[in-house]
């Protein structure tokens, strides 16, 4: 086993992963840049190495400083996390090629399904039904004009390597398509290092429904159920559940097994994702292959009692798989927020800034992988994720009440947050039906007001901040300074 | 004393009754409320109000403050004090008269040159913050008399990236 595991990451995942490795005895290396010298996976790793200046290009990004990080502290295998170098092939090559593990698959299989156009040919070649649509592999503007007349309006761009929404837009009309292709090009170049992009047809009505996989060296592969990840903004996911309403039994066996049938005509090692988007009659299309682990991966780990990033270090390091697939035993219902900083009044743009006060909630089954905390100040240059809240219940509906208090007891103060908006989609009728489906935010909360109910009780801890304020010398400092201002309120308010 | 609370475009008149900062007696739209309140940290406070319990949490001054109330945030101003500012610091609903970003960014790419001719509603420059990029239109025809950033640069939400010349 590992003695020591550099996490190639920041943020809420590289805490979360420190975590696992501390438990199993591995000492941990953490990797930072110029605006992360106190982050908390910083503060909570074993040793840390500074990178460089806080683009991701000079740090996060960067291979060869990371590779460098690992051979100075010593370290024999690097954890990727997600996002960052989590799916390029050219860094898992990189590793091999200095005798470094990489938790994950190998660079080739990295490469074949990072690469959407190859993995959907890998897939319809062993029998597993693709998204309709037409795939090019160019990035001449004639060519995308010609594609998107032959699949037909709307048509979904995507970058083909990566993952995250990044990159990708739904474009419903020839007049944006020139655009669209340019600016998805661009962010793809910027958060992957590579702009090819490519294009399929855009199903309304469906569901993102992902299989979590694990796969030994010694070809073993068992499947972990389903999570469903149909409430999404941007193209992203915020809100992610396991099990999902849409499958029964049958279907859940039938997808686990086409999972498995990806894995293994992928040759795949180690934790994966196999996404598939899922209509309303049940047919479900192969999407794409995440080589690497999710943004979610705790909803599985709460049903399955399993600690996912324990079992990606065990493969990693040579073992057979400890679990057959009689061995993966579900219980209950688990739910995961996404906490980003974002302003959902403002077509959730991100919302970097300070974060003067947080408060976690806590309570049964309630966990929070969180990556910040007082007086954080949230880098604007990478993704704005704070942490993941997930919570576990005996079902369903309970699940929805827990995550409802839960979110209500979290508070975060300084930047903004999409807890209230979250609040509102857990309360809502469609959302506790499972009526959830990839155009859930659009159907149902494009035209959002907050639902705040407690506007006097608002107004009343306005002035009780106020008032309590004044009892001590910040505000009788102020009143010196200024006194004018109180005269004049003085007349006013008597 | 009086106060002209507004939130969410509803200002409230309120009548408070002060017995120390920690007891007071508020009158809303003819609501009485008995409010009881202790603060538990810099920005966390406890309120019972007509016997109920509640854990809020605020930022701000005593002019414009932001409340949370079981994860929402209520966006609370004092118009009193407000309308007494030289400048008018509240500026919702304003339409956008101003090249600048919506929040602290990077300009990625800028898409026209000073002296060009620009129509409303084109795109004139690329600024990216936590990897999403925003396309920033022209607020009107007009022509580019200076362009105050480059290509690389961070800058600040609000702050106005070019002076374009309305026709």
């Amino acid at each position: 086993m590992f003695q020591k595991i550099l996490i190639a990451n920041r943020g809420e995942i590289a805490v979360r992963i420190m975590k696992t490795c501390r438990e199993m005895g591995i000492k941990t290396v953490a990797v930072y840049s110029d605006v992360d010298t106190t982050a908390l996976h910083v503060m909570n790793a074993d040793e840390s190495i500074h990178l460089g200046q806080a683009e991701p290009s000079e740090s996060y990004l960067s291979i060869d400083k990371i590779i460098a990080a690992a051979k100075e502290t010593g370290a024999t295998a690097i954890h990727p996390g997600y996002g960052f170098l989590a799916e390029n092939a050219m860094f898992a090559q990189a590793c091999q090629e200095n005798d470094i593990t990489f938790i994950g698959p190998s660079a080739e299989v990295i490469r074949n399904l990072g690469d959407k156009i190859t993995a959907r040919k890998i897939m319809a070649d062993s029998g597993l039904p693709v998204t309709p649509g037409t795939t090019i592999d160019s990035n001449n503007h004639d060519a995308w004009t010609q594609a998107a007349e032959s699949i037909g309006y709307p048509v979904l761009i995507k970058a083909a390597s990566g993952g995250g929404g990044k990159g990708m837009r739904v474009v419903d009309a020839p007049q944006y398509l020139k655009e669209s292709c340019e600016t998805a090009a661009s962010e793809a170049q910027n958060a992957f290092g590579d702009n090819t992009i490519y294009m399929e047809k855009f199903l309304k009505n469906a569901r993102h429904v992902e299989i979590q996989i694990l796969c030994d060296s010694q070809g073993n592969a068992i499947h972990l159920m389903e999570r469903e990840c149909s409430v999404q903004r941007r193209h992203q996911k915020i809100i992610e559940e396991t099990p999902s309403t849409a499958l029964s039994d049958d279907l859940r066996e039938k997808m686990g097994q086409a999972a498995i049938t990806a894995a293994k005509a992928s040759g795949y090692v180690n934790a994966g994702t196999v996404e598939f988007l899922l209509d309303d009659t049940g047919k479900f299309y192969f999407l794409e292959v995440n080589t690497r682990l999710q943004v979610e991966h705790p909803v599985t780990e709460m049903i399955t009692n399993i600690d996912l990033v324990r079992h990606q270090i065990e493969i990693a390091a040579g073992k057979p798989l400890s679990l057959a697939q009689q061995d993966i035993i579900t219980r209950g219902h688990a739910i995961e927020c996404r906490i980003y900083a974002e302003d959902p009044e403002n077509n959730f743009f991100p919302s970097p800034g300070k974060i003067e006060f947080l408060k976690e909630p806590t309570g049964p089954g309630i966990r929070n992988d969180c990556g910040v905390y007082t007086n954080f100040d949230v880098p604007v240059e990478y993704d704005p994720i704070l942490s993941k809240l997930i919570v576990f219940a005996e079902t369903r509906d309970m699940a929805i009440q827990r995550m409802i208090h839960a979110l209500q007891n979290y508070a975060i103060v300084g930047v903004k947050t999409a807890i209230g908006f979250m609040l509102d989609v857990l309360s809502s009728e469609p959302f506790q039906k499972g009526q959830t489906y990839t155009n859930f935010i659009d159907v149902h909360f494009a035209d959002r007001a907050p639902a705040l109910s407690e506007k006097y009780v608002a107004c009343a801890a306005f002035l009780a901040d106020n008032l309590i304020s004044g009892e001590n010398t910040h505000v009788s400092k102020i009143q010196s300074e200024r006194p004018s201002l109180w005269q004049q309120l003085g007349n006013f308010r008597l | 004393m009086d106060y002209r609370l507004k939130c969410l475009n509803t200002v409230f008149p309120i009548n408070c009754h002060v017995d120390n900062p920690h007891e007071f007696t508020l009158t809303i739209d003819n609501k009485d409320m008995n409010i009881y309140a202790e603060r538990i940290s810099p920005h966390e406070m406890f309120l019972k109000i007509n016997g109920k319990h509640y854990n809020v949490f605020t930022r701000g001054d005593e002019q414009e403050k932001e409340i949370i109330i079981n994860g929402y945030i209520y966006h609370i101003e004092d118009m009193d004090l407000l309308e007494q500012q030289p400048i008018k610091r509240s500026a919702t609903g304003q339409t956008p008269s101003d090249v600048t970003p919506p929040m602290p960014s990077i300009v990625t790419r800028i898409l026209v040159k000073e002296d060009e001719h620009v129509e409303q509603s084109q795109s004139v420059i690329i600024v990216s913050a936590m990897k999403m990029e925003t396309t920033l239109c022209a607020p009107y025809n007009g022509i580019v008399k200076k362009i105050h950033v480059a290509e690389g640069d961070k800058v600040a939400a609000k702050q106005t990236l070019m002076d374009i010349e309305k026709d």
